[in-house]
């Protein structure tokens, strides 16, 4: 029978975390590649969503007038 | 000892190779740097062997860098590299990394001991290993470049 | 009278004379001090960050600033560049500091720099040329870091051969570089501290290369746990240091020496931690 050692701890501990690394890179790696093709969820700006015709299709272009103030 | 003497000679090769890809030499300077390294390591082997010259560690690493600095200056102007490209990562096998990480570790010791017997051992530890270290890198490098300043016309114009 | 004529590399003060003389200049590709200056000392600072050795810095600008009819006189620091560029026809000079470019030694963008300065020396390539040239080689990509990472392991479980280690350490030193190493380039990927780095990248290592003393695989544990960490060595810039010192750089030797000392003591930390964990002595 093997005695849980700090030793032994140690090694699955650093063993088991550089496996998980690899995996969790991989798969991010992967997971990655596929969400660049296709959203199935994603979150909208309100400009999409009440879009009135009309609007301006920049925000950055609106030009504020100091003349029209006076 | 010839088996010993082409094993240390193989290995040498793959190890310059590697530690060479971590300072991302050109692909044509793998070929030199594991040809010259080779030929440098298994030159400290033989120095160092005791049946052949039984030199000491510092002595043995510096006749094996002139070999390789010479092997460095007249292969760099047939690979059209600075004699460094191939120079620096054949040294790479021969640099006394244990050594140098021992040093460390004895002087770390060194301050757990409340002896001034133990304290006097591993700060002895620390000097030896720290000094040797030191000296092998001094002799590499003295050995290294003296062929590239002996023979300047040709290392610094490998690139023209 | 008005003369037209072309001109290449004229001084100020050239100019000021064909001006007084009712000639109008053409400046076909005109180039002052400065903007030679400022060339040549982004050249240097990619050169220095690319792992070049001072004498080999200095030789490579001084030929590039003859080409260009100049003189270059530089101090190198740790850290960046100070340098004067005078135009030897006149009194002109120009004076900037540039920061190192690249941390990473690239022996690949060393001799691609260090050709550049034959072709300029040897009027392949005039200032435009040169710079085109120059802005390819900065982007030239490094290494595949697989690549790297596959040779940096069998290196280092070579490397455990070589001091005497059996199979079965080499085996353990191979997989012990290989997450390591792994760890060392997430990490890099990440710009976390370089120090950090080092003592993770120990630690992983050498907990891993204890295998061999922990199940009593083979028959060498000591040399495998000893080697499992020597891909984190600074060879090159121990051997720089050593080599400025010798060409008389001495304050960019001693921070060079240091850089590599303190790499080397954080590489210590970890495999000591390691060692500790591991209840192994390092005597």
């Amino acid at each position: 029978m093997i005695v849980l050692s700090i030793p032994l701890l140690t090694w699955f501990v650093i063993a088991s975390a550089m496996c998980v690394l690899v995996i969790v890179r991989i798969c991010h790696k992967n997971y990655c590649h596929i969400r660049h093709d296709r959203h199935l969820f994603e979150i909208g700006s309100e400009r999409e969503e009440f879009y009135i015709p009309g609007d301006k299709l920049n925000p950055d272009d609106e030009v504020y007038d100091c003349e029209d103030d006076d | 000892m010839i088996g010993e003497f082409f094993q240390d000679a193989l290995f040498a090769a793959i190890a310059a190779i590697g530690f060479a890809a971590i300072s991302n030499p050109p692909r044509k300077a793998y070929l030199y740097c594991a040809l010259i390294a080779a030929i440098g390591h298994s030159a400290r082997f033989l120095f160092m062997h005791e049946s052949v010259f039984s030199l000491h560690i510092v002595i043995a690493t510096f006749f094996a860098s002139l070999i390789v600095g010479l092997l460095a200056v007249f292969l760099s102007p047939v690979a059209r590299m600075p004699a460094e490209t191939c120079l620096f990562p054949s040294l790479l096998p021969m640099v006394p990394g244990i050594y140098a990480y021992r040093a460390f570790g004895a002087l770390v010791l060194c301050l757990y001991q409340v002896q001034e017997g133990g304290f006097n051992h591993y700060f002895f530890l620390f000097a030896s290993n720290g000094l040797v270290c030191l000296f092998i890198l001094l002799g590499m490098v003295i050995g290294a470049t003296t062929p590239i300043f002996l023979l300047k016309n040709i290392s610094f114009q490998a690139t023209r | 009278m008005t003369r037209f004529m072309t001109a290449r590399m004229m001084t100020d003060n050239e100019i000021a004379s064909f001006n007084k003389e009712n000639t109008i200049v053409v400046f076909e590709d005109y180039y002052s001090v400065k903007d030679i200056c400022l060339f040549i000392s982004e050249y240097a600072a990619w050169l220095l960050g690319a792992g070049a050795t001072c004498i080999r810095l200095e030789r490579n600008v001084g030929r590039i600033a003859r080409a260009f009819n100049c003189d270059a006189i530089m101090t190198i620091m740790p850290r960046h560049i100070h340098l004067t560029v005078s135009n030897l026809n006149s009194l002109d000079s120009y004076t900037c500091i540039a920061d190192i470019r690249t941390a990473t030694i690239s022996f690949d963008i060393n001799t691609k720099l260090s050709e550049l300065s034959w072709a300029v020396a040897d009027g392949k390539l005039d200032f435009k040329g040169a710079k085109s040239v120059f802005s390819d080689i900065i982007s030239t990509p490094p290494s595949d870091v697989r690549m790297v990472l596959a040779l940096a392991s069998l290196a280092n479980a070579s490397f455990c051969r070589l001091f005497g280690g059996d199979w079965a350490a080499v085996v353990i030193v191979l997989f012990a570089t290989l997450a390591g190493y792994y760890l060392k380039q997430v990490l890099c990927e990440y710009k976390t501290d370089i120090r950090l780095v080092f003592i993770l990248c120990a630690f992983v290592s050498s907990v891993l290369g204890a295998t061999d003393a922990l199940f009593g695989v083979g028959s060498t544990p000591e040399i495998a746990i000893g080697t499992s960490v020597l891909y984190l060595v600074p060879g090159i810039p121990f051997l720089n240091s050593f080599s400025d010192m010798l060409a008389g750089h001495y304050i960019c030797s001693f921070s060079r020496f240091m850089h590599a000392v303190i790499l080397t003591a954080c590489l210590s930390i970890g495999l000591c931690g390691g060692m500790v964990m591991m209840g192994m002595g390092m005597f």
